[in-house]
């Protein structure tokens, strides 16, 4: 299958971010790289100072909903995508319907509470729809831990472990390394759906 | 009574244990989880009500802050 094969069937499908930070930022990146045709981006939060350090924002963002500078570096790398802002807390009813023509939701919240209930909702509203989690990616290094778990449509990349805390501070290496992960399943997961395995 | 946690083995004692209990006995840093019961996915109101037998499957997987 060529590059330009793939970009072709990949950008027929939509990918849904519940969480526009760490997590939600680099696989975004990664996911318009590829080719995704229309992202439906849901966050409520600004890029701050302190995001520069993991979050793939820029100085001149600084103040912007990060969904809208989300939505701009998307542009930047893929002109053409179609991509939908909500600027939104999520709470379980609006999860099913904000995402409810992705054909992947790539869940990147930071809170485990809110995690649960994005996961949740899903697999009650929509239980056939793949949900790729990011579960555990606090800390440096130990790369050999981070692996994905699957069990029906939910996908949780990580180590499931690793909690953010202050002795175990999230850093740019590893945040991403899960991110693309997540961006990695989403891809397999649509190419899939066309009659495309993976090469492994 | 048996019951498989994440594809292991695991002995507990006595019948009348919820996915709650063994939850509990499982020394997890966090409260929130996500489980499946015999590849079922359960939700979390259910945890404490839900009985489980033996040779039941259970996939246990911890939900952390992060991201």
């Amino acid at each position: 299958m060529s590059e330009e094969e793939i970009r072709s069937v990949l950008s027929q499908k939509a990918v849904g971010f519940a969480g526009c930070g760490g997590l939600g930022s680099h696989s975004a990146m990664s996911l318009a790289r590829a080719g995704i045709g229309t992202f439906f981006l849901a966050d409520f939060d600004v890029v701050q100072e302190e995001d520069f350090s993991r979050q793939c924002f820029f100085r001149s963002q600084e103040g912007m909903l990060k969904i809208h500078a989300l939505r701009d570096n998307i542009l930047d790398v893929n002109p053409d995508a179609k991509i939908y802002c909500f600027d939104v807390r999520l709470c379980p009813s609006d999860v099913y319907e904000l995402f409810q023509t992705a054909d992947v939701v790539i869940e990147a919240v930071d809170v485990a509470k809110t995690k649960l209930t994005i996961i949740e909702a899903l697999q009650k509203h929509a239980p056939e729809k793949p949900v790729v989690s990011g579960v555990g990616m606090a800390g440096w290094g130990n790369t050999e831990a981070l692996k994905v778990n699957q069990m029906n449509t939910l996908y949780l990349c990580g180590d499931l472990i690793s909690k953010v805390s202050d002795d175990m501070p999230l850093t740019a290496a590893r945040v991403g390394i899960v991110a693309n992960m997540q961006a990695n399943v989403a891809i397999e997961l649509m190419l899939k759906e066309n009659g495309y395995g993976s090469l492994h | 009574m048996v019951v498989y946690i994440n594809d292991q083995e695991k002995q507990f004692n006595g019948n009348d244990l919820t996915i709650q209990d063994i939850i509990d006995q499982g020394k997890y840093n966090t409260q929130y989880f996500v489980v499946y019961l015999n590849e079922k996915y359960i939700g979390r109101l259910q945890h404490r009500k839900i009985k489980v037998s033996d040779g039941d499957r259970l996939k246990i997987y911890p939900l952390v802050d992060g991201g």
